[in-house]
């Protein structure tokens, strides 16, 4: 196997959500309405990489992950996980493998954990679904997990109800329950967003250290950007269902191309006193369209400070057709008309 | 000048049972003058939001104030009885952006009849008289005037949360507290509604109180910090001292904490364990157990754990509560 | 096992049931919830108690629709604490019986009278054996304590058979040949019809002894004699038995079938446990498990399956359950059935709407994620988090559902062959127990009812404000 090909694939993936109908619109109306959360992205996961997707609500990140680890089922497109096509497997073919070798963090460590279960038991849970091991067996591999988590004593841990730890320490469980089946490939959705600050950058040290251990591979998904380049190797930035940048992380922080990524590197605010005495630039007009009313070709455009400077002859594209991604230069593609050149040397 | 607002060993506590008494605000004195805006800082339970609800005297049950006074234009307010409140104070002198407003505006009343209710009841106005002044409100904020007849669902988070601001704003009060106002938004909106809110405080010249554990953000807005843990104010002074220039230990790890996306950072650092519990907190200082000094410089043992520091002053404005800087 | 992981094993029993206790305690502090659990005890208590035979005897139920099995107890009389309370006479149940093993012609019971107060009733049984006769005269006579002796009887009967062995059972205070005896013996100047024959016939002479608020008892021995004779074969006397009723008995009195009410109303203890309790598992059992299937799928699924639910929901109970007891006949079983069968919709909305909250939560995401079927997650993290809900349901529907028997066996359409509180208050209503002030007839059931339901009520009202944490502070 080699080690630097892709764990996880993605081609085209769309996926569309009808929004319900009233009585009569069924009945008289002929056309169906879809919220198109997923509209056609393509990317590749590396082994051992750190993979994040950025961008602000409703535009279709977290719905990516949920794509990607089937817990839906796309519209279209397909997904890869080493190299086997899982698009359109049924669940008790995925129990055999995928299921054992992916799992997810999410965001809140209250939520995502049933409060009537012991630590023990919320851990344990993927090992007994799977049918693994003895009970003994259980409580020594659930200990061993506890440690490398560092939630410790053990014994103070194991018994415990969630509704007694922190947010940190809650964190820690639902980190050590993604690693119980030893997984290859873990989707991390917001894993610090509703933590302290202080505490923050403690856990993701601690998936920094859990993954050179065990060679994993985390797709991480957030809206905060700042996170996301400390923690990401490569960056992909989605707008209302598309990626309209990929590339390394400082390569995206420092070289930002597209108009939608400027925008998004001049919104974040830094701790700096003098930022108080002069109002914010942000380069983006508008409000973020609705989701089932797209504009047509390149659906940033209506946002887009670029457009009213751009030439007519970019400006029609930008109106008719949506721009594809394409390379820029290594390993960094933008989805952007304004990169015209770069499409014709493709 | 006479400050606007003074807090004086404020004492705000939540009495869950006999034995669990949760002490959210132990003992916090601060000044706010016209004009000024002051940002509360801190990271969860320290006690920052407790401390916007007892000033508007508004604490949710079972919190009530056990000590300290709290001194609006001289009055003592926690003294006077509700209907005094309800009619002089709260909304007219002073009035809060709550945290995740936009999503606790009533979903059944239009925008414009929500926005106008105080008026209505402060003002004895019509609703119909009170539309002149919503309109105006919503044009502050920079919401369009059709804004006035929609209903909460139909606008954006963004839309909505200006809504609120217009709603704190519509009897002009001198004091606006404003509790994580932009937590729930999406970056870029987050930037215009701080923009917005810098445009206001120059305007309108109003007094802010700025809640929010984002130390980001409030270095956009505010001109003075106070560090709040565990209850108590640890660090306070102008931003300038406080982000340049921190003193108390918790501030800097703090500061250290903060991930910055225009620098490389190759390891963002962390404070280990976690806030104490406010029911039963540490001994004298209550962030020795996590303190770095604390525990690797040697001197300090028998002093931050038996006894609490007080507020001293190192430079003119800034005061910091921590055995390194006052003599014992 | 290694050593850490036996310490990590020795914890897990130490707080295996901490949840189990964690609720106990906070149940404890609830007075109600504790009293009717204290109730229940109590009641759970007498149920073994009837169940295992050792207050009741275990044929009650079929003797209960007997009446040949209660002929000798007094009708229609209250408890015997009543009149202590009252401090009016009681009349003692009385059973003189005589076996004549050689046979007498002449047969002889004495009584000694004793009491301030009239019996409800008197009543003479006779065993007669005759051999070759086919007439037979028998003559029974009172002697009183006063000289005065009277034939209240004085009959000839035909006998078919050459062998016979006769029973005769002579009640003195409906008979109206009796009445009109006394009448005309004592020259009282009433009509026969609205005198009271046992005032006649056990009463000091005088003018007013036709009436009990007037007559004074005469105390002192009574002789029966009952003289047999005939023209030709042979007739003698092998038994006779005296019952003079008592006008109080036992710890609840009797109704008008002479039944004891005290067994009566024990019996329908357990019965009014099992029915409101079996019913209200099975229902809630059912409506459970179809909620959490319908509001887990969604969709069509739920649609559907909603849909049912009006159907059956909107079905009336009462037009059904007089239907079929009247094709099929009044069976406990079938009530039961029939109960199920259309009320199990009842917790059905709660359910629903708990299942559609837990459904979206992260936890289940992450138990796909890891894998679990549906079956899985249904059972180990839906089914928990209702549980509590639908034990509260149960405990609420006990009272209903035995109230609902209740109801049912007042309107007469009750499994007749069974005690249960609900009959007794039938047979109360039938016979005009309301209207006739026989309250220990109307009253206890219905306390007991009530009490049953109450203790029920309690503890479900203790366990709701546990279990709904909107109502903590």
């Amino acid at each position: 196997m080699d080690d630097d090909k892709a764990i996880v694939q993605v081609e085209n993936l769309k996926k569309w959500f009808p929004v319900k109908a009233g009585f009569f619109t069924s009945i008289f109306g002929k056309k169906r309405i879809f919220v198109k959360a997923v509209d056609g992205i393509s990317f590749e996961i590396y082994r051992r990489e750190t993979f994040a997707l950025v961008g602000e609500s409703g535009c279709g990140k977290t719905t990516t992950g949920r794509l990607i680890l089937r817990l839906l089922k796309p519209t279209d497109g397909k997904i890869f996980f080493d190299g086997t096509d899982i698009t359109s497997v049924p669940e008790k073919e995925l129990k055999k493998g995928f299921r054992k070798k992916t799992s997810m963090i999410f965001q809140d460590p209250y939520a995502s954990v049933n409060p009537r279960f012991t630590v023990y038991e919320v851990v344990s849970e993927p090992l007994t679904i799977h049918n693994i091991g003895t009970f003994a067996e259980r409580v020594e591999l659930v200990a061993k997990l506890l440690e490398e988590v560092k939630l410790t004593p053990v014994e103070d841990f194991l018994w415990r109800f969630p509704h007694q730890l922190s947010g940190g320490q809650r964190q820690r469980v639902c980190i050590a329950r993604a690693l119980v089946l030893n997984p290859e490939f873990i989707v991390a959705d917001e894993p610090v967003s509703m933590l302290d600050l202080s505490i923050r950058a403690e856990i993701l040290q601690l998936l920094r250290e859990l993954q050179r251990k065990h060679g994993l591979t985390y797709l991480y998904i957030t809206h905060d950007l700042s996170t996301a380049r400390y923690f990401c190797d490569r960056i992909a930035v989605m707008y209302l269902g598309k990626i309209v940048e990929l590339g390394s992380s400082d390569g995206i922080v420092e070289n930002p191309l597209h108009p939608y990524t400027r925008a998004l590197i001049a919104a974040v605010p830094e701790p700096d006193p003098s930022n108080r005495l002069k109002l914010k630039e942000v380069p983006i007009k508008g409000e973020v369209p609705s989701p089932v009313n797209l504009p047509s070709g390149c659906r940033f455009r209506n946002r887009c400070v670029k457009y009213d400077e751009a030439p007519e002859s970019i400006r029609r594209l930008c109106r008719t057709k949506e721009p594809p991604p394409v390379e820029v230069e290594d390993g960094h593609q933008v989805a952007c008309w304004l990169y015209a050149k770069y499409y014709e040397r493709a | 000048m006479e400050p606007l607002l003074n807090v004086e060993g404020l004492k705000t506590y939540f009495i869950i049972s006999e034995k669990r008494v949760v002490k959210a605000v132990d003992n916090v004195s601060l000044k706010l003058y016209p004009g000024e805006s002051l940002g509360l800082a801190g990271e969860s339970g320290c006690g920052k939001s407790t401390l916007g609800y007892a000033i508007l005297t508004c604490i949710p049950r079972p919190g009530k104030i056990v000590g300290g006074k709290i001194e609006f234009e001289g009055v003592n307010v926690t003294d006077r009885p509700e209907p005094w409140v309800r009619k002089n104070y709260r909304w007219v002198k002073v009035s809060m952006i709550f945290q995740g407003a936009m999503n606790s505006l009533n979903p059944v009343l239009t925008v414009g009849r929500q926005l106008a209710e105080p008026l209505v009841y402060h003002k004895d106005m019509t609703y119909k008289e009170a539309r002149k002044y919503v309109v105006e409100a919503l044009k502050l904020v920079g919401l369009p005037e059709h804004v006035v007849d929609r209903y909460p669902h139909e606008l954006s988070g963004g839309m909505r949360q200006r809504a609120v601001i217009a709603m704190s704003l519509i009897l002009k009060p001198k004091l606006v507290i404003a509790d994580e106002p932009t937590t729930a938004l999406d970056v870029v909106v987050q930037a215009q509604i701080i923009n917005l809110m810098k445009k206001l405080k120059q305007q309108e010249k109003m007094s802010l109180i700025f809640i929010s554990h984002d130390l980001s953000i409030l270095s956009e807005i505010v001109d003075k910090v106070a560090i709040m843990y565990a209850g108590k104010i640890v660090e306070y002074g102008t931003s300038e001292q406080i982000y340049l220039t921190p003193k108390h230990p918790y501030t800097q790890r703090l500061l250290k904490a903060v991930p910055r996306l225009r620098e490389k950072i190759e390891k963002l650092e962390f404070i280990p364990g976690a806030p104490p519990d406010l029911v039963s907190p540490p001994p004298g200082c209550r962030f020795h157990p996590r303190c770095p000094v604390f525990k690797e410089r040697s001197g300090f043992k028998g002093l931050c754990d038996k006894e609490e520091p007080p507020l001293v002053e190192v430079e003119p404005g800034h005061m910091v509560a921590c055995w390194l800087y006052s003599r014992r | 096992m290694s050593e850490r992981a036996k310490r990590y094993m020795e914890l897990y029993r130490k707080t295996k049931w901490v949840k189990l206790r964690l609720f106990w305690e906070d149940f404890k502090h609830s007075k109600l919830g504790m009293s009717g659990i204290v109730l229940l005890i109590i009641f759970a208590i007498i149920s073994i108690l009837v169940v295992s035979n050792t207050i009741v005897p275990s044929d009650l139920p079929k003797r209960w629709h007997s009446p040949e099995a209660w002929n000798e107890y007094p009708e229609l009389v209250p408890p015997e604490w009543w009149f202590k309370i009252t401090g009016e006479p009681i009349f003692p149940h009385t059973i003189i019986e005589k076996e004549f093993p050689e046979g007498e012609e002449e047969a002889v019971i004495t009584y000694y009278y004793e009491s301030d107060a009239f019996p409800t009733d008197a009543r003479l049984d006779l065993e007669i054996s005759t051999f070759n006769t086919s007439i037979v005269r028998i003559i029974i006579s009172v002697y009183r304590p006063d000289e005065e002796e009277i034939v209240i009887y004085d009959k000839t009967e035909s006998i078919t058979e050459r062998m016979n062995k006769s029973a005769i059972s002579l009640f003195i205070k409906r008979n109206s040949e009796i009445a009109r005896i006394l009448v005309h013996h004592f020259g009282i100047e009433k009509s026969p019809d609205v005198v009271n024959n046992l005032c006649l016939l056990f009463g000091e002479k005088s003018p007013d002894m036709w009436s009990p608020k007037t007559a004074k008892p005469l105390k002192g021995s009574y002789v029966f004699t009952i003289r047999v004779s005939t023209f030709e074969g042979e007739v003698e006397v092998d038994r006779a038995k005296l019952i003079l009723y008592a006008n109080a008995y036992g710890l609840m009195g009797t109704d008008s079938f002479r039944r004891d009410l005290f067994l009566g109303l024990l019996w329908g203890f357990p019965i009014a446990l099992l029915i409101g309790i079996l019913t209200s598992l099975l229902t809630t059992i059912v409506g459970v498990t179809y909620a959490m299937v319908s509001a887990y799928y969604g969709g069509y699924i739920d649609e559907i399956m909603q849909r049912i639910v009006d159907i059956v929901s909107s079905i009336p109970l009462l037009p059904i359950l007089i239907l079929c007891a009247m094709t099929f006949g009044p069976n406990i079983w079938l009530i039961i059935g029939l109960l199920v069968l259309f009320t199990w919709t009842g917790g059905i909305k709660t359910i629903r709407a708990m299942v559609f909250q837990i459904r979206e939560a992260a936890y289940i995401e992450t138990a796909r994620v890891a894998g679990a079927s549906t079956r899985w997650i249904l059972f180990k993290h839906i089914l928990p988090q209702v549980l509590p809900y639908s034990f509260y349901l149960v405990v609420l529907g006990v009272p209903y559902y035995i109230l609902i028997e209740a109801g049912i066996s007042y309107l007469g359409l009750g499994d007749p062959t069974l005690p249960t509180w609900g009959q007794i208050l039938h047979d109360a209503s039938i016979h005009g127990a309301t209207l006739g002030g026989y309250w220990w007839w109307v009253i206890p059931p219905g306390l007991l009812i009530a009490l049953v339901g109450l203790s029920f009520a309690m503890i479900g009202v203790a366990v709701d404000k546990i279990l709904n944490p909107k109502l903590r502070y």
